[in-house]
């Protein structure tokens, strides 16, 4: 059987941002998922669109989608905002952490007959250590293979489609009103988060 | 390493010399998502691995990911 791991949340947000979720979901596996990178996925308030276009993969995926505890993940999650903020500020490298805590723990967890594609983009996972029957995969890489498999025309079109996506940021339904301090609204841009029907956007 | 303004910083990522954790740091982003548009709203290419790379990646996976591929009308187990 075929697992594909996935430790940070890279290559989730690249194919969201594209809304081409479906695209992992030709395949014939189990995904697999820290719980850092859940907590970065569905993060944000609940109207925004991104937050959406996850909660619907993870619905589809059903027990298909594995997200594993991590001790980070665990403390992260009973911190308030501001500590976040603070721990984020103080703590730069506490990612990498909680990914290799997850390389531990996926270790364990996956049958020796398994074979696993760990679906990555932060560089410092290509240094980690899943267990003897990983393959990495880089986000460009799995692009090519899809293109090789017919299962997308051409790789390069959805690279040209994500860096389009990520310059109109004005169009963006991926964007998001950015957190105050004290979670009181900005005052910056009144209309920013009406829908896109009643704006006509 | 000298890396005073958002542009030496997203050049530094897109040339893979600090990790995206590293620049949402300096850049004080909230996320990946938000250095994601960053990114590509200035214009800086994605860092990407090495044409080798790719190719050794896409070697290993490909026989993995052709036996896992479900047909185009295959419903969800």
């Amino acid at each position: 059987m075929l697992d594909l791991v996935i430790p940070d949340a890279g290559p989730l947000i690249t194919f969201a941002l594209i809304d081409r979720l479906d695209l992992l979901d030709r395949f014939n596996c189990a995904v697999m998922i820290t719980d850092m990178v859940s907590e970065e996925l569905l993060r944000g308030p609940a109207h925004a669109p991104d937050k959406a276009v996850f909660e619907q993969w993870f619905a589809r995926r059903g027990n298909r989608l594995q997200t594993v505890d991590t001790t980070y993940g665990d403390m992260w999650e009973a911190l308030d905002e501001s500590a976040r903020r603070k721990i984020k500020r103080l703590h730069p490298g506490a990612g990498k952490l909680s990914i290799r805590e997850f390389t531990d723990k996926v270790e364990g967890v996956i049958p020796t007959t398994d074979q696993v594609l760990v679906l990555f983009e932060e560089d410092s996972v290509k240094r980690m250590h899943f267990g003897p029957q990983l393959h990495l995969l880089h986000t460009f890489a799995l692009l090519a293979a899809l293109e090789n498999l017919g299962v997308v025309a051409s790789a390069d079109d959805l690279v040209d489609e994500i860096r389009r996506r990520g310059r109109n940021l004005a169009r963006d339904p991926f964007e998001r009103r950015a957190a105050l301090p004290d979670d009181s609204q900005s005052d910056c841009q009144p209309h920013y988060d009406r829908g896109v029907e009643e704006t006509g956007g | 390493m000298g890396l005073t303004s958002p542009h030496d910083i997203l050049s530094a990522y897109s040339q893979g010399r600090i990790s995206s954790f590293e620049a949402i740091h300096k850049l004080h982003l909230d996320g990946y998502r938000d250095l994601l548009l960053a990114m590509c709203d200035a214009g800086h290419s994605l860092p990407r691995p090495s044409k080798e790379e790719i190719e050794e990646q896409l070697r290993e996976a490909l026989p993995l990911l052709r036996a896992a591929l479900k047909p185009l009308d295959a419903k969800d187990a």
